[in-house]
């Protein structure tokens, strides 16, 4: 699930600069003080709504051990800030040896998804024998995420169908 | 003409090899696919039709786990649960980010940084969000703290024990973390939507609501109906939020369960029941390939060309 979210993001990046940002004369609106204000105001009431549980445990993360997470009237802001949970989290449970696993599951997915999607692809691309379809059927089994499917039938969709037309006078085959 | 010819040998393949080679670059791919999807995948369907168990390899016996989860109650609550939690989802999820898209849009000071802050809890881990919403939620939590103090109520609210509420509160979890992904997909989708459309609309004096209904939602339906697929199909196979806020017990008697807490529940453990938590997850897999099936027919319907 992780695939589509970073190629979102990236998306959104280039989108973001470019094309996806309009100007608001271009959209044919006339922007008033008011119109400006009550835009940012509904801006920041959601920022608040999303930012606020992580701010809270951020916060949390920053009071004296030993504090009631649910101490009434409720601490939204630590009375001191104190880095002692912090501390404690590296003493009480072996956090390095955790990163180290993460990055460990990460490095192999990487390294073998280069190395076996590299020369999978070479062979499917490159040579000719029998059972190729079925080594393809079996690969794309695993390896197509309908999410991602999904994705680019959307995004394609999206291409004038004159484009095609046009490339196809061009000589281009589906 | 060399530009032509090179053109004209790609894709083709390179004559002479061994019979073994293409199967030596295959392997590795070949291997992680059979290995970790293939097998799994056809072993589930095997094993539905059997009363495997942990310890058991199980023998065949028919159609008997079908009965049996037809007879259960807990299956039909944890239907009934999944497909609440879809509907109650995708509605918010396939507006909420579109009109979230059209607010981030237009280019005013600042605006870079409140698409960042939307799409921050996109990045969080589900259980990290889950846990600190169960904070905020517990019944001497955060939000029944205000609620009290400000005198709303006099008892506190079980946001995380009461079935209904607990599925309210995972519904609220899954959406405060789905704006921002589904935000970015219609604001890439908005790109399509061409601008001499609203300056017509505009000339036409058609006013904000108007050019949403007649320029927009046209313009993005296609997306639409892609983020409710999306999301309806993730929303059915809801696991982590109801887990983590209800600490894994599904609320007051396991009342809020879900299909997939089912499955876990039945398939794990050293009594687990393999051979019909298999026939739940095939049941589920075709519901839910149904269901994407039947959304994505949305988008086609019977104007287009």
């Amino acid at each position: 699930m992780s695939t589509p979210v970073d190629q979102l993001d990236l998306q959104d990046e280039g989108s973001g600069k470019g094309d996806a940002a309009v100007s608001p004369e271009k959209l044919g609106e006339k922007h008033t003080t008011l119109w400006r204000v009550v835009h940012y105001v509904v801006l920041i009431a959601i920022a608040v709504v999303t930012l606020f549980p992580l701010l809270w445990q951020l916060a949390t993360s920053l009071k004296a051990p030993g504090l009631d997470l649910y101490a009434r009237p409720p601490e939204l802001l630590p009375k001191e800030i104190s880095g002692a949970a912090y501390k404690r989290v590296f003493h009480v449970v072996p956090v390095w040896d955790y990163v180290i696993n993460s990055l460990f599951v990460a490095s192999v997915t990487v390294i073998g998804n280069l190395v076996g999607a590299t020369t999978a692809g070479y062979a499917l691309a490159k040579m000719k024998f029998r059972g190729r379809k079925l080594a393809f059927g079996v690969i794309l089994l695993g390896l197509v995420e309908a999410l991602n499917v999904l994705l680019m039938t959307n995004a394609i969709s999206g291409v004038p169908n004159e484009i095609e037309e046009a490339a196809m006078i061009d000589g281009a085959n589906a | 003409m060399a530009k032509k010819v090179a053109a004209e040998t790609k894709g083709k393949p390179i004559a002479k090899h061994a019979w073994a080679t293409p199967w030596g670059f295959l392997a590795i791919g070949l291997g992680i696919a059979g290995v970790f999807t293939a097998f799994p995948f056809f072993n589930t369907i095997i094993l539905a039709f059997t009363d495997a168990t942990r310890l058991r390899p199980g023998t065949f016996n028919g159609l008997e786990n079908f009965q049996r989860m037809a007879e259960d109650p807990r299956f039909w609550t944890a239907m009934g649960n999944s497909a609440l939690y879809m509907v109650g989802v995708v509605p918010s999820l396939v507006l909420l980010p579109l009109l979230l898209a059209l607010l981030v849009r237009s280019q005013i000071a600042g605006m870079a940084v409140f698409r960042t802050v939307y799409y921050l809890p996109v990045i969080t881990s589900m259980v990290a969000a889950a846990v600190m919403w169960s904070w905020m939620l517990d019944a001497r939590g955060l939000v029944n703290q205000i609620l009290q103090t400000l005198g709303v109520i006099t008892a506190p609210i079980p946001f995380l024990t009461e079935r209904w509420l607990l599925l309210m509160s995972a519904m609220i979890v899954t959406v405060w973390k789905g704006l921002g992904f589904y935000m970015v997909i219609y604001l890439a989708a908005l790109t399509n939507v061409s601008n001499d459309l609203y300056e017509a609309a505009a000339i036409d004096g058609a006013g904000a609501w108007r050019k949403f209904w007649a320029v927009t939602v046209p313009g993005v339906r296609s997306t639409m109906v892609l983020v409710a697929a999306l999301s309806a199909v993730s929303a059915f196979r809801v696991f982590t939020q109801i887990y983590v806020l209800s600490d894994n017990t599904a609320g007051l008697g396991g009342k809020a369960m879900s299909m997939v807490m089912l499955i876990q529940r039945e398939g794990t453990g050293l009594e687990g029941r393999v051979g019909y938590a298999s026939a739940i997850s095939l049941v589920m897999f075709v519901l839910t390939i149904g269901l994407m099936i039947a959304t994505l027919r949305l988008q086609n319907p019977k104007e287009e060309r």
